[in-house]
């Protein structure tokens, strides 16, 4: 009786003593929970250190024990969030702990404990010992501004900065928080921060024109990164250091080792080891099953799922594989492929990877697959394959190295042929490059050879040309010369080794010098190379500078032109235009001098020749500058052409009829050529001849020449005009006139 | 895009039909005769459906249906918005299993929105097979579930029917979600903004 109401209320403190341990801290508290008389410590989870020390070594015994099927998550998990770093005793009985564990991971969260916040009320002595702010380093910046750019060039760096940020702020968040959460706390705040990302996505202006297929991608750009560097910082996101992940890793790979006599008989699945496509197929799901581990973010590894996945439909032989084929091919795969770290693996996807496309989409149903097919491993009895139970118990007792033989024979071989292939496509390539080369090599030999060609060809022309305007002029031409001009050449070529005779006319000379020089030096070399050059032009892309080179220099055209027209009053039949190409020219000429002189002249004096052709240039222009003043005789050179235009006598000519200009001029040769180059052109244009009566009717002076304007309407330019050598030209300078 | 708007599991005991079902609801989008996605196989189907003028993507998840691999259901369903059971009328067997995976069903997804689903309806109504699951005990297990549909996948009866009244299901729960969501966003706003007028006049 009297000790009822005592009783309660000390009933009613410990309850409430229990149930608020904030403030006020009772001794028993602080005892040891074994109710041994020491204190209690909480880093040894309130034993002291003698009784934690005997339950610790009941708990590794009994872990010792359930390691053949595999043991409970939850064993280790109360120590997490209560070790503090500072505590140097405890720090060494971790150590401790480590070296006999085995596991270097967890030596790597000792490095990292460095980054630790203790949740505990001793925060403020920690506080000044613990080292400064832990930074992101700068390369992982860099690099996600560089995906972002290659991935979403259109978007705008308003929107790159946020994802970038975000970014940043996630991986700090996880950071701090990795050592005072557990890892479904830790993993609940990831999928919060997901969500996060999202819901600001659609909040934020600067998403807001963009679309919900890209905020899809920029989310699974905001994964991977963030989870890309996590992954690499130990024991935070993979494996972490809370649960036995790792131990579960090698469990899990002695399981499978342990089974690799189970093979596709047993899981009914039907695969045709000797079909080498089969093999092949399979080789590549078990390689992207493998490369599962080597990929950093959640969703590179949901792909390598989901591309092993693919492989193994593929390897059902039933055309529209369902999921009753998929699940015992999958199994297979994962027994032969025995992945490294799969569970560590598959903890981290499924508590990282963004929990909406987890749930959701193909990838999902792949990775769930693959979660069905490992706990089927795990759970794998006598009965799940349909079997004794003392066959299945001998299989499971022999060396896992009898077993299976097999198939990793025939996956070996699979490996082995694709690695030829490799080397084979490589040495193909290598193959097609070195024909590359040498075609290359071959076709610049060529384009070496024809260059050489071509500048000797062009050497040769420059010589033939240049010797034509040499020596000669130091009397002007006068219109009474011209008839002795027309005589001339022949007289002179018989003459050419002595040229220097001042008496021989300036025009003349050249000729009978080409003439001289071609056949000297193109009887061997030129006359075999022409025709071999003429193809080549084309490969060589020449031809443009061959055709330049007439036209290159007009003074020097005018000039031949005008040799021409002497020279060819005799000879007008083979080339009337007196336009014809160099090439042809020569040809033609060639036929004259002939005869004489291959010998006369020998190459070193055409070389003279030619150093000297070069200062007689200006000499040249100044006489085709004073001879139009006596004769309009060449129309092309810029200052003919001016001239014409003040030299009347030509309009009218040409409008009225060239009885008129016969008339007119004595120099009828002129006249001649004339008329017959005009001659095309009017039928061209207008019915007839310019006496037709009712031209003349018709049209008073100016009418005619307007029509012939605007049918040179093209030449107007005064470029054009010079390098046109038709003796229409005059008409259409007349114009002004 | 790889990402579904809803999930549906199917779930059923082997040859009831079920990979049948899926491939006819899909492939009537191509020729029945070229299969779904040509080789790739129809354990996942995606496909796009329209609920009230707007459009849904609907993944829909096969399960390997062999008693073997019953434990490792439920990591199928988890997460799902729908679920199909499968069962033959004219087999007993696979009622009985249905019963198993409703109760798993209703144990471990609350949220799932269970549908029932006889097959192959062409072969009862024939006559080639006879009944073995009375209706009446089939109607007094649909009460309390989405719906209840007999499906052919030869003819294609019933089958778009019940994928469509699914997806209608699903998008009106969303609806409902966002609505709810709106709501509770425009109390929030109007909490802080009654917050921030008091504020002027409290420097207290």
């Amino acid at each position: 009786m009297w000790f009822g109401p005592n009783l309660q209320r000390s009933y009613k403190y410990m309850m409430f003593a229990s149930k608020m341990p904030s403030l006020r801290i009772d001794q028993s508290d602080l005892k040891c929970k074994n109710g041994c008389d020491y204190f209690g410590n909480p880093q040894w989870q309130g034993y002291c250190s003698k009784c934690h020390r005997e339950q610790m070594q009941r708990q590794r015994k009994a872990e010792k024990e359930s390691s053949a099927t595999l043991p409970k998550p939850e064993q280790k998990k109360p120590e997490r969030g209560l070790r503090i770093p500072s505590h140097s005793s405890f720090s060494k009985f971790e150590e401790k702990r480590l070296r006999q564990s085995e596991t270097l991971k967890k030596a790597n969260l000792l490095k990292f404990s460095v980054f630790k916040k203790s949740s505990t009320d001793d925060h403020d002595h920690s506080a000044e010992k613990r080292p400064p702010e832990f930074k992101i380093p700068g390369i992982v910046n860099e690099g996600m501004k560089r995906d972002f750019r290659t991935r979403f060039p259109q978007l705008g760096p308003a929107v790159d900065r946020d994802s970038r940020l975000f970014v940043h702020s996630f991986i700090m968040d996880v950071i701090k928080c990795a050592n005072v959460l557990s890892v479904d706390e830790l993993s609940e705040r990831v999928q919060r921060q997901y969500q996060r990302f999202m819901k600001h996505m659609d909040t934020s202006s600067h998403f807001a024109n963009v679309e919900a297929d890209t905020k899809e991608l920029l989310m699974d750009f905001v994964e991977k990164h963030a989870m890309t560097y996590l992954h690499e910082l130990p024991s935070v996101v993979f494996s972490p250091s809370g649960t036995d992940d790792e131990r579960l890793d090698r469990a899990m790979s002695e399981r499978i080792q342990q089974l690799s006599w189970v093979g596709e008989r047993h899981l009914e699945c039907k695969l045709d080891r000797n079909n080498p496509d089969c093999r092949q197929l399979l080789y590549k799901a078990i390689s992207e099953l493998l490369g599962m581990d080597s990929a950093l973010s959640p969703g590179d590894k949901l792909s390598r799922v989901r591309r092993c996945c693919r492989h193994v439909l593929r390897l059902c032989s039933a055309a529209p594989a369902s999921a009753d084929d998929l699940l015992p091919a999958l199994i297979f795969t994962v027994l032969k492929a025995n992945p490294p770290r799969l569970v560590s693996n598959i903890n981290f996807v499924t508590r990282f990877c963004n929990a909406q496309r987890l749930m959701t989409g193909e990838g999902g149903y792949y990775f769930t697959n693959l979660c069905c097919a490992v706990s089927f491993i795990e759970n794998l009895t006598a009965e799940s394959l349909n079997m004794d139970k003392k066959e299945f118990d001998c299989y499971m007792a022999m060396p896992a190295s009898i077993g299976g033989s097999a198939w990793a024979a025939a996956l070996s071989l699979c490996g082995a042929v694709r690695e030829a292939d490799e080397q084979r496509a490589h040495a193909q390539k290598l193959l097609t490059h070195t024909h590359n080369i040498h075609t290359r090599a071959e076709q610049l030999a060529a384009n070496a050879q024809s260059f050489e060609e071509q500048i000797a060809k062009k050497v040769q022309d420059v010589l033939t040309k240049t010797p034509l305007e040499i020596k000669p002029r130091r009397e002007l031409p006068r219109l009474g010369n011209l008839k002795e001009i027309n005589t001339a050449p022949l007289i002179d070529l018989g003459t050419t080794t002595a040229q220097e005779e001042p008496q021989t006319k300036p025009e003349v000379t050249p000729e009978p010098l080409a003439a001289t020089l071609l056949p000297t030096e193109s009887t061997e070399p030129n006359i075999t190379i022409q025709p071999e050059t003429e193809p080549k032009l084309n490969i060589l892309g020449f031809e443009v500078i061959e055709r330049q080179s007439p036209s290159k220099s007009p003074q020097n055209l005018d000039q031949t032109w005008d040799l021409k027209q002497t020279s060819s009053l005799e000879l007008l039949t083979p080339s009337p235009l007196g336009f014809t190409p160099f090439d042809s020219r020569s040809i033609d000429e060639l036929m004259t001098p002939d005869e004489f002189g291959t010998d006369q002249l020998p190459p070193g004096l055409s070389n003279i020749n030619y150093d000297i052709d070069l200062s007689d240039f200006s000499g040249d222009n100044s006489i085709a500058e004073e001879a139009p003043k006596s004769e309009p005789k060449d129309p092309f050179s810029p200052e003919a052409l001016r001239k014409i235009t003040t030299f009347d006598p030509f309009a009218p000519q040409t409008s009225k009829g060239f009885e008129t200009a016969l008339d007119s001029f004595d120099e009828f040769s002129f006249v001649d050529q004339r008329k017959q180059e005009t001659d095309p052109f009017e039928v061209v244009h207008r019915g007839q001849d310019p006496f037709s009566p009712v031209e003349l009717s018709k049209d008073p002076f100016f009418a005619p020449e307007k029509q012939s304007t605007s049918i040179l309407d093209d030449n107007d330019t005064p470029a054009t005009a010079c390098l046109l050598p038709s003796p229409i030209q005059p008409q259409s300078s007349n114009k002004p006139t | 895009m790889s990402r579904c708007d809803f999930k549906v599991v199917l779930l059923g005991s082997e040859h009831v039909g079920k990979t049948s079902l899926v491939l006819r609801f899909v492939s009537c989008r191509f020729n029945a005769d070229i299969p779904y996605q040509n080789t790739v196989g129809a354990a996942f189907c995606a496909k796009t459906m329209q609920s009230n003028g707007k459009d849904f993507n609907v993944g829909i998840w096969d399960t390997a249906g062999s008693e073997r691999y019953e434990a490792m259901t439920k990591i199928y369903y988890r997460g799902a918005h729908a679920a199909i059971i499968c069962y033959e009328p004219s087999s007993a067997a696979s009622w009985t299993r249905l019963r198993h995976w409703l109760q798993e069903l209703r144990g471990i997804e609350e949220n799932c929105k269970v549908y029932l689903c006889g097959t192959k309806k062409d072969l009862l109504d024939n006559g080639f097979v006879a009944r073995e699951v009375p209706e009446d005990t089939v109607a007094a297990y649909s009460q309390g579930l989405c719906g209840h549909y007999l499906t052919s996948s030869k003819t294609g009866e019933n089958v778009d029917e019940l994928f469509q009244k699914i997806v209608d299901d699903c998008a009106a729960d969303v609806r409902l979600m966002k609505d709810v969501e709106d709501m509770r966003l425009q109390l929030q706003k109007d909490e802080a903004a009654y917050k921030a007028k008091n504020k002027d006049y409290c420097y207290c």
